[in-house]
């Protein structure tokens, strides 16, 4: 047998012996010969101060929103949702803290969940816990990979806004006799017991919660996020807001520079969405204050590939160039 | 008998043929020039018969379709599914399997690329000279963004370089096809409708990183709307695939075809009884896998899809056509959101052996004819 096909044997068995032994190095130091071309959301750093209190305010200029597509939750019971197709992103970063708006199309602002029949507009973020080492699944995570979840409450904005709605304000028409022990929290055992759907007093309309699965979804032991939303025009814009610093069991950390994960919900109350009935995201690259952007790599050393690159390409095309005419040339 | 068979002289300079793989690879033609120690050494790369792309390609595929499976569909499904015993042991030994298929596929994916490229150098000029410098420069710009960027990360300019190399190289790639008249039109349709679908996903993720990056605030000009009319061309791709490579005797002689209707069919079924069944899992799945949001009449992806696989099957089925099969198999595996490098990696090979295959095949040619004349020298 010629020595060519036997090298070409040779050369077969060597090539995919060299990719399988690639592909298990790479496995076993799970490590990617691949990179992320997805969409990202960047946190862009400021230096003025961000209103608490005004999801309209001018600083959200700075911000850099992206769109992001929503659709129906179709995995686990209940499903439905999917009225909003869009949400639109931003997020800034000052050094303190890191904040997120919401703003999506909204026909009707819905802030009651005082009747059977009414169901509230709301909002949420989630991140995974572990700051996106594990990539979780992102409907409410998975058993060895958590989420942490920011729900913004079109009701508890209202309960903030004008006060707790009670019975009274749902059925004014409504008449008892008498209602004994009506201010008395030991005949409110939600109230009484902490329960937080109870509570008539409240510090933010954002609940801060952790999930690992379906079925796991529970409120967060410590609640740091704070928020508004505001409704104008059609439109809501939700802004949450967070201390960057927190402790090791107090939410998920973010880091000037770093990146994680981000994925969005919104329920339409008027379109009787609730729990799993939401249009919801897909995880989408978040990256925090402008050192993050370049993937910590500084401007000269983009400089420098580029200028390689240019070279080579370069060379390539004069390569090329002289490969095919040369070989026009040749050819009768 | 296709152009390339009835002259082989023509089809190393002339445009790309219609039958692809009618061409690719292609024994028994004559050596006009003799064998050289270059064409020897190219034989070595080409193979008997067979370039070294058949085995790499067909691995890719192989790998691929293991990930799409494994990683991406089963892995993600299964985190949501009680298991304990030796269901748990199982479901962990295929999603690291499905893992390890994709670190293949994704080493693979780059190495097919530099065999495209070598052999596109090799094969006759495809249109003006300028346009194929410029698909060269395109390819090797792609391979280099695409092992370079893994290793130093990604950043909006980063993203934006390579995004719009994949897509110039796209259209590079489509453009001679699509104005070369000796291709019949439901090829030239069915590409540039791939094309165009890559190019809207493209605008929706290139348009709001530059924005980004440029600092401007709002949001790009019909990013969302583009991006659903990406899905539409989508789903229209799987008609124009079928009425470009498939063939309408296969369903109306239908009991002559079963074996090739078999597998698209059950696929089909399968999709649309999880849909029925549990509430739309498949609409996560779509969401997840391929990037598509399931938002026209479920029909027509289900008639997409089930035409598309029917052309697939048609392709690998009779062995006339393979190379097709394959980079429709590519295609599948990319799907519509191309997330990471890798996946746009398989893009541009699909489109680029659906688009270039005669040429590339006039370069295998004359490593075949050099090993057979050897063969029969050394057997004299």
């Amino acid at each position: 047998m010629a020595w060519w096909a036997t090298s070409y044997r040779k050369a077969t068995l060597l090539l995919f012996g060299l990719v399988l032994l690639a592909a298990g190095l790479l496995t076993v130091f799970d490590l990617r010969l691949a990179s992320s071309q997805a969409i990202t959301l960047t946190a862009n750093q400021v230096i003025e101060p961000v209103p608490l209190d005004d999801p309209f305010a001018a600083v959200w200029n700075q911000a850099s929103p992206v769109e992001i597509p929503l659709s129906a939750q179709e995995v686990t019971q209940p499903m439905g949702g999917g009225s909003a197709r869009a949400v639109t992103a931003r997020a800034l970063v000052d050094e303190k803290r890191i904040y997120f708006l919401l703003e999506w199309e909204d026909a009707t602002e819905d802030l009651s969940l005082a009747s059977q029949e009414a169901f509230r507009d709301a909002a949420a973020i989630e991140f995974p816990s572990d700051g996106g080492q594990t990539l979780p699944s992102f409907c409410m995570g998975q058993t060895n990979a958590h989420v942490d979840i920011w729900q913004w409450k079109g009701d508890w904005q209202a309960d903030i806004d004008r006060g707790f709605a009670s019975v009274a304000e749902t059925y004014p028409n409504a008449h008892v006799d008498l209602y004994p022990f009506r201010d008395d929290k030991t005949f409110y055992p939600g109230w009484a017991v902490g329960n937080p759907f109870s509570q008539r007093e409240r510090v933010s309309p954002v609940e801060s919660l952790v999930a690992g699965g379906f079925g796991t979804l529970t409120s967060a032991d410590v609640q740091r996020v704070a928020g508004v939303g505001r409704w104008q025009d059609g439109r809501w814009r939700v802004l949450f807001v967070r201390e960057l610093a927190v402790g090791d069991d107090d939410g998920v950390r973010f880091s000037l520079g770093g990146s994680t994960n981000v994925a969005f919900a919104v329920w339409d109350g008027s379109r009787g969405e609730r729990d799993g009935q939401k249009s919801v995201s897909q995880f989408t690259d978040l990256r925090i204050g402008r050192e993050a952007e370049s993937g910590g790599i500084s401007t000269g050393t983009w400089i420098l590939i580029i200028a390689l690159l240019s070279g080579l390409l370069a060379a390539l095309v004069a390569a090329s160039g002289w490969f095919i005419l040369g070989r026009g040339r040749r050819s009768p | 008998m296709t152009l390339s068979r009835a002259c082989p002289e023509r089809s190393r300079r002339s445009l790309p043929l219609n039958n692809v793989t009618d061409a690719l690879p292609v024994r028994g033609r004559s050596v006009r020039d003799g064998v050289r120690m270059a064409d020897r050494a190219d034989a070595v790369w080409l193979g008997d018969g067979e370039t070294l792309l058949r085995p790499i390609l067909a691995a890719l595929v192989a790998a691929g379709l293991t990930e799409l499976l494994l990683l991406r569909m089963l892995s993600r499904v299964g985190v949501h599914i009680p298991k304990e015993g030796l269901v748990l042991e199982g479901y962990s030994l295929l999603t690291s399997l499905g893992s390890f298929a994709f670190n293949v596929a994704t080493v693979l994916a780059p190495l097919s690329l530099v065999a495209l490229t070598y052999l596109l150098t090799r094969s006759a000029r495809v249109g003006p000279a300028a346009l194929g410098i410029a698909t060269l420069s395109g390819l090797l710009a792609l391979l280099f963004w695409s092992l370079v960027l893994p290793l130093v990360g990604t950043g909006p300019e980063a993203n934006i370089a390579f995004g719009m190399t994949s897509a110039g190289l796209l259209v590079l790639l489509a453009a001679p096809y699509w104005t070369n008249g000796e291709v019949a039109l439901a090829r030239r349709i069915a590409v540039g409708l791939m094309v165009a679908a890559f190019l809207c996903s493209a605008y929706y993720t290139l348009s709001n990183t530059a924005y980004h990056l440029l600092g401007w605030t709002g949001s790009p000009p019909y990013g969302l709307p583009i991006l659903g009319l990406g899905e539409a061309l989508v789903v229209a791709t799987g008609f124009a695939v079928f009425w470009a490579w498939g063939s309408w005797r296969w369903l109306k002689e239908w009991r002559a075809h079963k074996m090739l209707l078999a597998l698209p069919s059950i696929v089909a079924i399968l999709l649309l009884g999880s849909y029925l069944a549990n509430g739309s899992t498949s609409a996560i799945l779509a969401l997840w896998t391929t990037g598509l949001t399931l938002y026209l009449p479920l029909p027509l992806y289900l008639a997409s899809f089930w035409l598309y696989l029917v052309t697939v099957s048609g392709c690998l089925g009779g062995g006339q056509r393979t190379y097709e099969g394959w980079a429709l198999l590519l295609l599948l595996v990319a799907g519509y959101n191309l997330e990471l490098t890798y996946q746009h990696l398989l893009a541009v090979v699909a489109v680029l052996v659906l688009t270039r295959g005669a040429a590339l095949a006039s370069a295998s040619a004359s490593g075949t004819a050099a090993i057979q004349q050897a063969r029969a020298a050394e057997a004299l």
